[in-house]
Order: C-alpha cells, then structure tokens, then sequence
C-alpha cells in the first residue's frame, strides 16, 4: 500500500513509460479542497477488457507488463482513493494511449498526505535510466504542477527533454543532484507564495 | 532559494563540470540501481534514491551513475538495490533505507567493504528464466 499520493503519480507513469509512450503529460493541481491528478499517455492504451483487468488485483494472465506478470499500482489507487472519498477515472484506447484521473478530497481525514513532490518529479524524469524500462524507447515528459490558494493559481511546468539537455543527460549522481536542486526550487517557490 | 530558470540550472552544471575536471574521475564505472517497483515505491525507494543522490554528491562521486529498475523479486526486503563497483562482485542490497544508503556509499563505494547485514541474493535460479545473470 502507498503512504502518499505522490507514490501513486510514479506508478502511473512507470505504466505510462512500459506502454511505449512518446509524450507523456502530468497535470498536478492542488487548491485548498482538492488534489487532483491526470497522467495521459500515447502508448499503446487498452481494451476494455485489459482495462478491467488492470484494475483488479486478483487477476492477472501473466502479460499484463512487459517484464513482470503482476501489477499492484493501479488496484491500490482504486483502494485508497475509494476509502478517501475520492475518485479514479481511466480512460483509454488500445493504440492511442491512457488518460487516468484521479483525485482526492484534502478534508478527508483518510486522504493520503502529498509526498515529496521534487523527488518524484525527478525520480520520473529519470525513469527511462532504468535497466528494466529501456525497451520502452526515448519518451518525453512534461510536467505540469500547480497550486491554487485564495483564488489564486500559481504554477510550473518542466518538460524531462529541456532538463536532460540542460544537465547533459541524467544518468550520473552529479546531474541527478542538480535536477534535484531545480525541482526544490520550483516547488519552493510554489509554497512560498502560498504563504 | 529563489525560483530557478532553465539558465540557472545550465550555468550551474556549467561550474560543476569546472569543478570536475579540477579531481580525478572518482565513481567512474561505479553503478548503482535502485528497484522502483510498486513494491520498492511503497517501501520508501524514493527517499533511498534521494538518499543516494545526497551522499554521492556530498562525497565527490558524482560520476555514479545511478539508474532505476522495477521489482527485483525480492519484495520483502524492499527497498532493494544493487551495486556494480569495478574489481568487486556486483551486491544485492535489501531493507536500504536512508542510513543504509549513506553507508554503502561510505563503506561498498570508499573503502571497497561489503555491508554483511544487508547483502541479499537474486531470486533462486529456478524461479528466474536466466538464472539470474
């Protein structure tokens, strides 16, 4: 089960990556009552069927992914957003792609807190490193995260192909590092203002 | 901290490499790989990798390279890492939390010591198709 919300944003676009994606969009919003989050994809989307499948945790027919026959991520989404009050909404096309929704109500005493949200940013942007992923080919990543308070928005966007040419790949500890240093700064920002 | 432009953020990676040059290529050919699946997510991998990120950098190594993969099959000791260190056989470390990552780079990374209370293996070779190489 995952503590935060932001653990259930790095599954989905793991999924979205697996799925051969070569645009994958993350909009983050946040207001004083609501978080709210929609990952769509252009990889190769799902039937009806896989769609059903892929949100039952009993069932699994070995081909779910690609290099493992389980998937847990989206069946813990359903659970913990259907015991917060909140909602899922999947949608998806075989050969077009997958939008999923999801949001939860910030009151609810049983709404998972956000989580670190520069670390997820970066550990997504940095996904296609891995060994496990690489046959899912080069994809970008765009990012969209926003935070609105006093009926003001204020918000950031970072897209993973700007940020690998800045930092020359991110591959190494070093650019990592800096990649992280951005985020937290953007993220910062946010907050600071929020104050 | 005020909020950084992509410029900043290529100004800054232009002095690091400055700063680089200057040593020698520590943590070359070093790899790091961290089990990001759903289970190594629910277990804390995130701020292992953070973890990671944090000491590598404090230490100079920012030459590792450091890359992520899905479930290594070793669920109950997530999370679970790996580390490829030249001239030294390639470890499966498991329960890595945030202390634990700040010792392998110290230890395994430094002064080319296992951490014994962590080490775990692959999976069986029978229950993987390649038998794990």
């Amino acid at each position: 089960m995952h503590a935060e919300i932001c653990d259930f944003i790095l599954d989905i676009v793991q999924n979205a990556v697996e799925a051969g994606s070569s645009r994958i969009e993350v909009f983050l919003r946040e207001t004083e009552r609501i978080i709210e989050c929609r990952v769509q994809d252009n990889g190769r989307g799902m039937t009806a069927e896989e769609l059903k499948a892929a949100r039952d945790p009993f069932y699994t027919d070995g081909t779910k992914h690609a290099e493992r026959s389980i998937g847990m991520g989206i069946p813990f989404l359903v659970q913990a957003a259907g015991s917060a009050g909140g909602s899922v909404d999947i949608k998806s096309e075989k050969g077009k792609g997958t939008e999923c929704c999801f949001s939860f109500d910030r009151k609810n005493l049983d709404t998972p807190p956000l989580g670190d949200v520069p670390g997820t940013f970066l550990t997504a942007c940095s996904l296609s490193n891995s060994l496990s992923f690489l046959h899912a080919g080069e994809f970008d990543l765009i990012l969209n995260r926003s935070l609105t308070t006093n009926g003001r928005e204020d918000s950031y966007a970072v897209a993973r192909s700007e940020l690998t040419e800045a930092l020359d790949g991110l591959e190494t500890a070093g650019s990592l590092s800096l990649a992280r240093i951005y985020f937290t700064s953007l993220e910062k920002s946010l907050r600071d203002r929020e104050k | 901290m005020a909020k950084m432009t992509l410029e900043d953020l290529r100004n800054l990676r232009e002095q690091k490499k400055k700063d680089m040059s200057k040593r020698d290529s520590a943590g070359k050919d070093v790899r790091i790989i961290i089990g990001m699946g759903t289970c190594g997510i629910a277990a804390g991998a995130k701020r292992t990798l953070d973890a990671f990120i944090e000491e590598l950098d404090a230490q100079n190594l920012e030459n590792v390279a450091v890359t992520q993969t899905g479930c290594m099959g070793l669920c109950y000791v997530e999370p679970t890492i790996e580390v490829m260190v030249p001239g030294m056989p390639s470890v499966i470390y498991g329960n890595v939390d945030e202390e634990t990552a700040r010792r392998i780079v110290n230890k395994h990374l430094i002064k080319k010591e296992m951490i014994n209370d962590h080490v775990f293996d692959r999976p069986a070779a029978d229950i993987i198709k390649d038998g794990g190489k």
